[in-house]
């Protein structure tokens, strides 16, 4: 399991930042760029989240697990 | 202690295991400081190869396919080599990359060197943390794995912009700026590698391939969903932003070219992830999410305000940097702890 979330946290920091490069590279604005790009990571970061805290528990949840 | 002695003595060490512990996470802070070191410097490869923002990216992001392919293999190494020569790998493709950026002085040489980067990231992320809470065991048995857990989640984000903040601040004041962090790198890499050797082996190196398969098999049904990949991916893609191209962002639309500056700034993104990890021990990991989720919202805003001003903000800019680092590290470690209380207990045992 923490492999694929640091799988997942590598793709993050680096793919979508590839994008950011083809927008500049097509003529984007450096403004527009971080504008569009924040507006993105915006809804995936709070529709996560939201996905997230709304899932049933499946298994109780103490306050502070040796895990954590 | 006569436990730890005599499983000491076993391995045949010539070091204690809380030495050990140290030494690996020096190698796990040099490895990962290695990943975004380069970042600060982009604009003088820009300059010196004349290249575009796009390939700039492209050479920034292909490290991650590196570390990917060897977070796949990784299993399969420590099952045939053990914890300290996955770590010993980890650090040996950090020096051949350095040795490869520093000495390589052109685009294939930059491709090449940000993939074994990214192979030694991977190595080392794979490892690092279960060989701390190993060696942890190892000195202490009823030692709590918190503390080691802890240092290890800290190096892994801190070390992200300890590098960056080196990088920038030699290329700012100190003679060659594209090779003298290298070298440096090169050295620690060549020290640290010495420290391994005589660091406790705490897995069970030369299992059968077959049985390192097998066992990846049986772990299959321990995968994140998938709102917690998304989180952990948007967490890091506003990181990412700033690790690509926060130096060109300063240079041409905030107007401040120093390199000790964007280094600075990288080191405030991903030390504001640490500090977020620390303080936020004693909250329950929902609300570690909630507050991480927050921060990074309103971080997002203020980056995107301070670079579309009239006269853009710098000061904007570096605060917003720091609320959105800041927010992922509470989102990636809050998405971690409610998946590990959602999932079954011998699951969480696993990958602790």
């Amino acid at each position: 399991m923490t492999s694929d979330l640091l799988i997942a946290l590598l793709i993050g920091l680096s793919l979508p930042v590839i994008g950011a490069g083809l927008a500049l590279e097509l003529g984007a604005t450096a403004p527009n760029t971080v504008l569009g790009f924040a507006i993105v990571v915006a809804i995936g970061i709070s529709a996560a989240g939201w996905a997230l805290l709304g899932r049933p528990e499946s298994a109780p949840s103490p306050n502070q697990a040796p895990w954590q | 202690m006569s436990a730890s002695r005599s499983a000491s003595e076993r391995r045949g060490q010539r070091w204690s295991p809380s030495f050990g512990f140290w030494t690996v996470a020096f190698a796990f802070l040099i490895v990962m400081a290695s990943a975004t070191l380069p970042s600060p410097l982009y604009g003088l490869y820009r300059e010196r190869d004349h290249l575009s923002a796009f390939t700039i990216t492209i050479i920034y992001a292909i490290f991650a396919a590196g570390a990917i392919g060897s977070l796949i293999v990784d299993r399969f190494v420590v099952a045939r080599f053990g914890r300290r020569g996955a770590m010993l790998g980890a650090v040996s493709s950090m020096m051949l990359s350095a040795g490869v950026l520093a000495a390589w002085k052109d685009l294939p040489g930059l491709l090449i060197g940000r993939l074994l980067t990214g192979v030694a990231a991977g190595l080392a992320a794979g490892t690092a943390i279960v060989y701390l809470i190993e060696l942890r065991l190892l000195a202490n048995p009823a030692a709590s794995v918190v503390r080691a857990r802890t240092v290890g989640t800290s190096v892994n984000v801190g070390a992200l912009g300890i590098g960056p903040l080196m990088a920038g601040c030699l290329a700012q004041w100190a003679p060659w700026p594209l090779a003298l962090s290298y070298l440096i790198l090169l050295g620690l890499g060549a020290l640290t590698v010495l420290g391994l050797l005589a660091t406790p082996e705490t897995g069970q190196p030369a299992l059968p391939i077959a049985s390192a398969i097998q066992a990846r098999g049986s772990r299959r049904s321990s995968r994140p969903p998938a709102p917690a990949a998304a989180a952990a991916c948007a967490a890091f893609a506003a990181n990412g932003l700033f690790a690509g191209l926060s130096g060109l962002f300063l240079a041409t639309t905030l107007h401040h070219p120093s390199h000790a500056l964007a280094g600075a700034a990288l080191c405030l993104v991903f030390s504001s992830g640490v500090v977020s990890q620390l303080a936020t021990t004693t909250l329950p990991a929902s609300r570690v999410l909630a507050v991480g989720t927050s921060s990074m919202l309103a971080g997002l805003v203020l980056l995107a305000t301070a670079v579309r001003l009239a006269s853009p903000s710098l000061v904007l800019f570096l605060v917003g940097g720091a609320l959105i680092g800041a927010g992922a590290g509470a989102v990636f470690k809050g998405t971690t702890g409610l998946v590990l209380e959602s999932s079954a207990p011998v699951d969480r045992v696993d990958d602790i």
